[in-house]
């Protein structure tokens, strides 16, 4: 085995797994560019290569056989069918050892690969409006693999830094939306950086990937431009006049640190000659920090800002509390000492004893004084979190309350909620109690006796070091487990639910889950039983009884040979056996932090969702009984590049009918979504009477717009205010006489407290039922622009000619546009308006449309069903 | 105990009981270590480190034997685990297989799917990495105290007693932090819901200028949210300050007895020194324990809900040999049939029919009547309360309920389908079927023309719950998969509006082909079905109002000739 040195020698005591990587084939891309494909039978077994992902290879050092080196080098177009996989290398001058093996590879040479401690691309979620990428030809394999990864959509800015002539024949990547720039290497480390202009970055995501000084420039520019930490990643690919990894910087591209000015950083020689002005003027202008406060990726951090300072402080609190409550053991320290030089008869024994009680109660007080501030603290802090997420909800388009987000909603307002509830009310306190009581202990077993505190610590190195070999051992495992888990997730999902079809047709799926939940178990067991050995280890390395057993051989011979005072065993007796397994614990604490905090992003990351504009003047409309609307050149599509609707121009009458037809697909429910105003128009404007849309208030806009569609949303209300929703103060006279408008009040009669009941798990309504109240909820708003979706006609077969007969009662009198899905229900509207991919084609009576050929008569002709009846 | 219960699931009693002893071996030998303390620690501090070498040798050899003896629990434990692990799943499928469907609510549905998803694991993880440290924990405590009694008595008895009072205060406190724990998911969780609902009438409160929080339900109920939030500390406080405290005075309390012991002369200092030293080793698994607590909080979820499959009620077999379908007897025949989702509201109060040998049998009526409860009932999805479904001249209960399934098609309301390709879904209907009769079926259900439109054909996936296909083409997967299985007795339940006019009339041939062969029951809500029955029976209140032949009950002008002019009505209805 070759000598790898230090870095080395740690990554295979941390269990580093190395896999043989044989030449199949190399290319020559150009003259200082070749690719070199690999055949890598033990590669793919591991954790899946993600774009970007990148190896550590071991190469052999050209004037010292025998050793030899490490550098990155990233992975490109894996095929686990084949088990190959490709490598670009730039052949650069001077040459190192990678760039000079690569330079004379030839097919059948072997090269060892390791993936510990190695990373990838990963698109971060939300996903940004941007992306921005930094580097030169020896970071172009992982960004041509990233540029292959990214959405079609998004816009990405390549800045690429030339270093030799022919850096850019090297072949980039297309991608639609992708603007790449090269630039020449100056010497000025700074010069990448100053090419990323001035403007509005915010929710961009960086990928820094350059020459380490450049790197730094381009991290520190970004820092300036606002890019929060997380959403600038930076990693140094090279080091310009030195080799990449010898020297301090033994592993590959180590983080650059983040903070301080750059410039005056001594690592970079060439920066000296450059002037010195430049940085300052530069971060000034950027605006600095306070340019991230739009960042999405932020949101978190501003809903949990005015939380931060009280947080730290209750830390704070709690690291004193922790003291506090670890004082009794050291007066049992001292009780101890006092035994043994004076016996029992020593005297202040009986005070210790009361100091220590004293301490105990002092300790409980404070502690429990936090808890309760904490409790304070979080119910506040819910209570008004809550109340930002209902006044939001106020003021987004009606159109962005989907189904998915009412799921984000429940999310935000549940489990979110909770998490973050459990973070100040147990997890910060947990995490530093966890931490600090440990830490104060080691510290003060140091201050007693070096040598025996540094014998402690080795469990706990010895823990560190199994376990990381652990997590090493199995991460191909690992990332096999999160495929099941989806797999047998789905599918327990579905054959729960699809339970009457398992019965009825016995074999099939069930017998396959079956064997799909075997074959999950025996790769569970074939996992963990080689582990259970050495997590038992593991386990019994942290045992209290070996510490002590540690502190007692160690010890004793120390008493013996005078280096320690036998008294001094003391508190490592007491103190010194626990506290290993205390620190470990703390771990589990920041787990609980992470959650909450990821779910303070989510709660945070609701809040600012675009909102609907309000007017800041609205405008009245004029005293008028029926409304007439008007689309005058509405086009609008869900993405930029997709219209749903294009030049749409139509008039909407008082007291008339207008049905939308048209193809699945056509645009009819985008129509009439547009019309309550669901998005805004991307293009021309919606009048009522002549003012648009945009310029009425929410509420005059919903008292003129209403609608009633497919899916009813009933509250766990009363009846009565059920109906009155949209007109509270309505008296129940009021009430009752729309509920027999539309045929409901028999049933509400019939319910156990009529219009007092409430609505819910007691009280269900059928469909047709419920669809006969929402009509009675519209009737009651008298708005006098209607839309109306007709299936809600045939919700319930049942009793579809009640729901019939109570939504003639509700259009008549109205501007009424109606969705259509069976012609034959709106042959008598006054007017028929025919869509077809997103444009009008048609418009006019039945009898006028069925006149003509067109789009019109296919579709009455294609639904032509002749009522079938008896006799 | 939750020990024995979680072990109790293990089928391998040899190996449980091996378990259980090695763990008592193991505390013991923790146990002596720990008391292996008093006479080392007491020449170590009186005669200096010579005098304790031989027992510090003890010690050493103590330690050792802890390990040996932990490994070994640690692979009993194991064994167990990996039992549990490959064996629990598939027992938890038996049962699901053999439960009425009545059985599940929505949460007993998820809390099944956890349970078949993650129990194997998470008990195997749990006897593995919980149980052994938890119970030696447990056993290791009392033992130091009984060999306490043998060095200094007094000191033992305030350590036996310590030991209940610190496990009630464990106790004591994991319930108070539970408690804490549950009324703040109420509260949030009835807040949650108002939010919900908010958005979804957004429309209607923003009409009515209500959308804020002042003043409206949401507002009061995000108060009261607030409010119960507040009344937490009640249970947090002691949640999470009395088990420390109780742990300190109980060391306190022991620490003074043995300084007692001391200064009544009765023990050197030194050894004082040791006991007290001792007495800290005593209190350390406890803290253990506090620890693990959540874990095994979480361990009680997992086993409630594997025991709520597990012990939920099954579909027995009556006879002692199942029967065999007779020839002769009519396809369906119910007598008197009750039956009700929750006691004292009966669905169906008493309901007779009979479905002849290759007729269609509509059943019609108004929403709630118990029509397709009455399906459930025949696919025994359900039992009976009282009276009986005859199958082919018995009982369904007196069926190997594989046997009754195989004799039955159906086409129901909820079709589901698998995450699978169509074929496969198809193909479930008979799973032996050639290629040529798949491809019959599902052109006869009107499935080619979708197939054809698919860009993968045949393979395309369905998604999860066929999500990848709309309403009516579900239908027909599930119509394929009938006609492909071609059960003596059909039961369909027609969706609503899920094919169009052209379609159905196919899909409606296709299914009377067999007609003669086959009987059919349907809920029926197309007039052109009706019609086309032999027989209506028409359900109304769960009794059946009417039955006879479509036109005889239409020419009767009782309730079914009501419904059918509402019908016709409603079919030629036109807006405005
Ligand atoms: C995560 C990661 C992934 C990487 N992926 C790739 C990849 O896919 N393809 C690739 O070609 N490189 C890649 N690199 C960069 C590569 O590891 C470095 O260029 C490395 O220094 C080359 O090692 P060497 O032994 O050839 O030179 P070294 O021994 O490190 O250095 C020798 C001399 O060469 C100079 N030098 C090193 N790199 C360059 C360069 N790029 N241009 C000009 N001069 C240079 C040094 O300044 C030094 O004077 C990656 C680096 C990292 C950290």
């Amino acid at each position: 085995m070759a000598s790898r040195g230090y870095a080395g020698a740690m990554m295979k005591t941390f269990g580093a797994v190395e896999h043989t990587l044989t030449v199949a084939a190399v290319d020559d891309v150009t003259p200082h560019y070749r690719r070199i494909t690999f055949d890598a039978p033990t590669l793919f077994d591991g954790q899946p290569i993600e774009p970007a992902s990148w190896v550590r290879l071991w190469v052999p050092d050209p004037r010292r056989p025998g050793r030899e080196h490490q550098r990155g080098y990233t992975l490109l177009d894996p095929d686990p069918e084949t088990r190959r996989v490709s490598i670009e290398f730039l052949i650069h001058e001077p040459a190192g050892p990678a760039s000079a093996w690569a330079a004379q590879a030839g097919t059948g040479d072997t090269v060892q690969v390791t993936r510990w401690a190695s990373g990838h691309f990963a698109p971060p979620d939300p996903a940004p409006d941007g992306y921005l990428l930094v580097g030169d030809a020896a970071s172009l394999p992982g960004i041509n693999a990233i540029l292959a990864a990214l959405p079609d959509t998004a816009e990405v800015r390549v800045h690429l830094e030339r270093h030799q002539e022919h850096d850019t024949l090297i072949p980039v990547t297309p991608h639609p939306r992708a603007t790449v720039t090269w630039q020449p290497a100056t010497g000025d480390p700074a010069a990448l950086a100053d090419a990323i202009e001035e403007r509005d970055w915010s929710n961009w995501y960086a990928w820094v990937t350059a020459e380490s000084a450049a790197t730094k420039h381009v991290r520190a520019r970004l820092k300036d431009l606002g890019f929060p930490r997380g959403d600038a990643k930076a990693r140094a690919y090279w080091i310009r006049g030195q080799a990449m990894g010898t020297g301090r910087d033994h592993t590959p591209g180590e983080e650059t640190p983040t903070t301080g000015t750059t410039r005056n950083h001594p690592a970079t020689p060439t920066a000296a000659g450059a002037p010195a002005g430049a940085s300052a003027g530069r971060a000034g202008s950027g605006g600095s920090a306070a340019a991230s406060a739009g960042w999405r990726s932020r949101a978190g951090a501003r809903l949990l800002a005015p939380l931060r300072g009280r947080l730290l402080l209750a830390g704070a609190f709690q690291a004193v509390v922790s003291l506090v409550q670890l004082a009794p053991y050291l007066l049992l320290v001292e009780l101890c000492r006092r035994l043994l030089t004076a016996g029992p008869q020593a005297e202040g024994l009986a005070g210790l004893g009361v100091g220590a009680l004293a301490l105990m109660g002092g300790g409980a007080a404070l502690a429990g004084l936090l808890v309760a501030a904490m409790h304070v603290l979080d119910a506040r802090f819910g209570h008004r979190v809550r109340a930002d997420v209902v006044g939001k909800l106020a003021r987004l388009p009606l159109g962005w309350f989907t189904e998915r987000s009412s799921g984000r909603v429940k999310q935000a307002v549940q489990d979110d909620a909770e998490s973050v509830h459990y973070l100040v009310t147990h997890a910060v306190l947990d995490v530093v109690a966890a931490l600090v009581a440990p830490l104060a202990v080691l510290v003060y077993l140091f201050t007693v006796s070096p040598a025996l505190a540094a014998v402690l610590l080795a469990p706990l190195l010895a823990y560190l070091v199994m376990s990381a070999r652990m997590v090493q051992a199995s991460a191909a495992e690992l990332a096999g487990f999160t495929v099941w888990e989806r797999r047998v997730g789905a599918e327990a999902v579905s054959y729960v639910d699809g339970l009457t079809v398992v019965r009825a047709y016995d074999a099939g799926p069930a017998g396959g889950f079956r064997a799909l939940l075997g074959e999950r178990a025996r790769f569970l067991e074939r996992w963990q039983r080689p582990l259970v050995r050495r997590r038992t280890a593991v386990d019994l390395v942290t045992r209290p009884l070996t510490s002590l057993l540690l502190i007692v051989v160690a010890g004793a011979p120390m008493a013996a040979g005078g280096l320690l005072a036998t008294a001094d065993l003391l508190p490592f007796l007491l103190l010194g056996a626990t506290f290993g397994s205390q620190l470990l614990a703390a771990a589990f604490g920041l787990g609980s932090v992470r959650d909450a905090l990821a779910a303070a992003r989510r709660i945070g990351l609701l809040l600012v969702e675009p909102e609907l504009p309000e007017p800041r003047l609205p405008r009245p409309l004029p005293g008028a009984a029926g409304r007439t609307v008007r689309f005058e050149g509405v086009g609008f599509g869900y993405d930029a590049r997709r219209p749903v609707l294009s030049g749409v121009d139509l008039e909407f009458a008082p007291g008339t009918v207008t049905a939308l037809v048209g193809p699945s697909g056509a645009g009819k429910s985008t129509l009439a979504a547009l019309l309550a105003r669901f998005h805004d128009v991307d293009a021309g404007r919606i009048t009522v009477d002549g003012v648009d849309l945009r310029e009425l208030s929410q509420a005059e806009l919903h008292r003129t717009v209403g609608f009633v569609f497919q899916d009813v949303s009933l509250l766990r209300a009363s009846v009565h205010d059920n109906i009155a929703l949209a007109r509270p103060n309505a008296s129940r006279e009021e009430v009752e006489r729309v509920a027999r408008a539309a045929h409901v009040h028999d049933r509400i009669a019939r319910l156990p407290d009529g219009y007092d009941t409430v609505l819910g798990e007691r009280a269900r309504l059928s469909g047709g039922e419920a669809q006969r109240l929402t009509i009675a909820r519209a009737l009651l708003a008298d708005a006098p622009v209607l839309v109306l979706d007709e299936a809600t006609a045939f919700a319930d077969p049942e009793s579809e000619h009640l729901v019939q007969r109570a939504i003639s009662e509700l259009v008549a009198g109205r501007t009424v546009v109606v969705i259509a899905h069976r012609l034959h229900t709106i042959t008598g509207a006054d007017a028929i308006v025919v869509l077809d991919g997103g444009r009008v084609v048609q418009r006019g009576t039945h009898e006028t449309l069925l006149a003509a050929p067109g789009l019109y008569r296919d579709l009455w002709q294609a639904a032509a069903a002749p009522l079938e009846t008896l006799t | 105990m939750m020990i024995f219960d979680v072990l109790r699931l293990a089928g391998d009693r040899a190996a449980v009981v091996r378990y259980l002893v090695l763990l008592v071996v193991s505390a013991a030998v923790r146990a002596g270590a720990v008391l292996t303390l008093v006479p080392l620690l007491g020449a170590l501090f009186s005669a200096g480190p010579g005098a304790a070498a031989g027992w510090i040798a003890l010690l050493a050899a103590l330690v050792a034997a802890g390990w040996a003896a932990d490994r070994a629990v640690a692979a009993a434990g194991f064994a167990i685990g990996f039992e549990l692990l490959s064996g629990m799943e598939a027992r938890v499928v038996d049962r699901l297989q053999r439960i009425p469907l009545g059985w599940f609510t929505a949460g007993r549905r998820a809390e099944a799917q956890r349970a078949l998803t993650s129990s194997g694991r998470e008990l195997c993880q749990g006897v593995a990495h919980l149980l052994t440290p938890v119970a030696g924990a447990l056993i290791t405590p009392p033992l130091i105290g009984a060999g306490l009694l043998l060095v200094a008595w007094p000191l033992g008895l305030v350590a036996l007693a310590a030991a209940p009072v610190l496990l009630g205060a464990m106790w004591a406190s994991g319930r108070c932090l539970r408690a804490a724990d549950d009324a703040y998911t109420a509260a949030s969780a009835e807040a949650g819901q108002r939010v919900i609902e908010l958005a979804q009438a957004q429309p209607a409160l923003r009409a009515a200028g209500r959308t804020g929080v002042r003043g409206t339900a949401v507002g009061r109920a995000l108060d009261r949210q607030r409010s119960a939030a507040l009344r937490l500390i009640g249970f947090s406080l002691p949640g999470q300050v009395l088990f420390g405290l109780a742990t300190q005075a109980a060391l306190l309390g022991l620490v003074a007895t043995a300084v007692v012991l001391g200064v009544t002369g009765e023990l050197g200092g030194a050894q004082v020194v040791a006991l007290v030293i001792v007495a800290v080793r005593f209190a350390e698994p406890f803290a253990t324990l506090a620890e693990l607590s959540p874990a095994m909080e979480a361990l009680r979820g997992t086993l409630t809900r594997v025991r709520s499959v597990l012990d939920a009620p099954v579909l027995g077999a009556d006879a002692p040999a199942p029967v065999v379908p007779d020839p002769g007897a009519p396809a369906l025949e119910l007598r008197d049939v009750r039956f009700g989702h929750e006691p004292g509201r009966d669905v169906l109060a008493g309901v007779s029919f009979t479905v002849e040998r290759g007729t269609t049998t509509a059943i019609v009526g108004p929403s709630g009547a118990g029509k397709s409860t009455l399906l459930a009932l025949v696919a025994r999805f359900h039992e009976a309360r009282e009276g009986s479904v005859l199958v082919a001249g018995h009982d369904v209960r007196r069926y190997d309920p594989a046997a009754l399934m195989g004799g039955l098609g159906i086409v129901f309301q909820d079709v589901y389908l698998f995450d699978a390709s169509l074929y496969d879904n198809v193909r479930l209907g008979d799973p032996d079927a050639p290629d040529e009769r798949v491809r019959e079926a599902a052109s006869a259900a009107r499935l080619d023309e979708v197939i054809e439109r698919l860009p993968d054909g045949w393979d395309t996936r369905v998604g999860e719950r066929g999500a990848a296909l709309s309403g009516g083409e579900r239908q027909r997967v599930s119509i394929a998969r009938a006609l492909l299985k071609d059960a003596p007795l059909l039961l369909l339940d027609e969706a609503t509006a899920a094919l169009d006019a052209a379609n159905e009339r196919a899909v409606v041939a296709a299914l009377e082909s067999a007609a003669g062969r086959r009987a059919t029951v349907v809920v029926a809500h197309r007039l052109s079905t009706i019609a086309r029955a032999d027989q209506v029976v028409f359900l109304e209140d769960g009794r059946v109002a009417e039955a006879g032949a479509p036109a005889e009950l239409l020419a009767r002008g009782g309730r079914f000739a009501a419904y059918w002019r509402q019908r016709e009505q409603a079919a030629a209805w036109t807006l405005a």
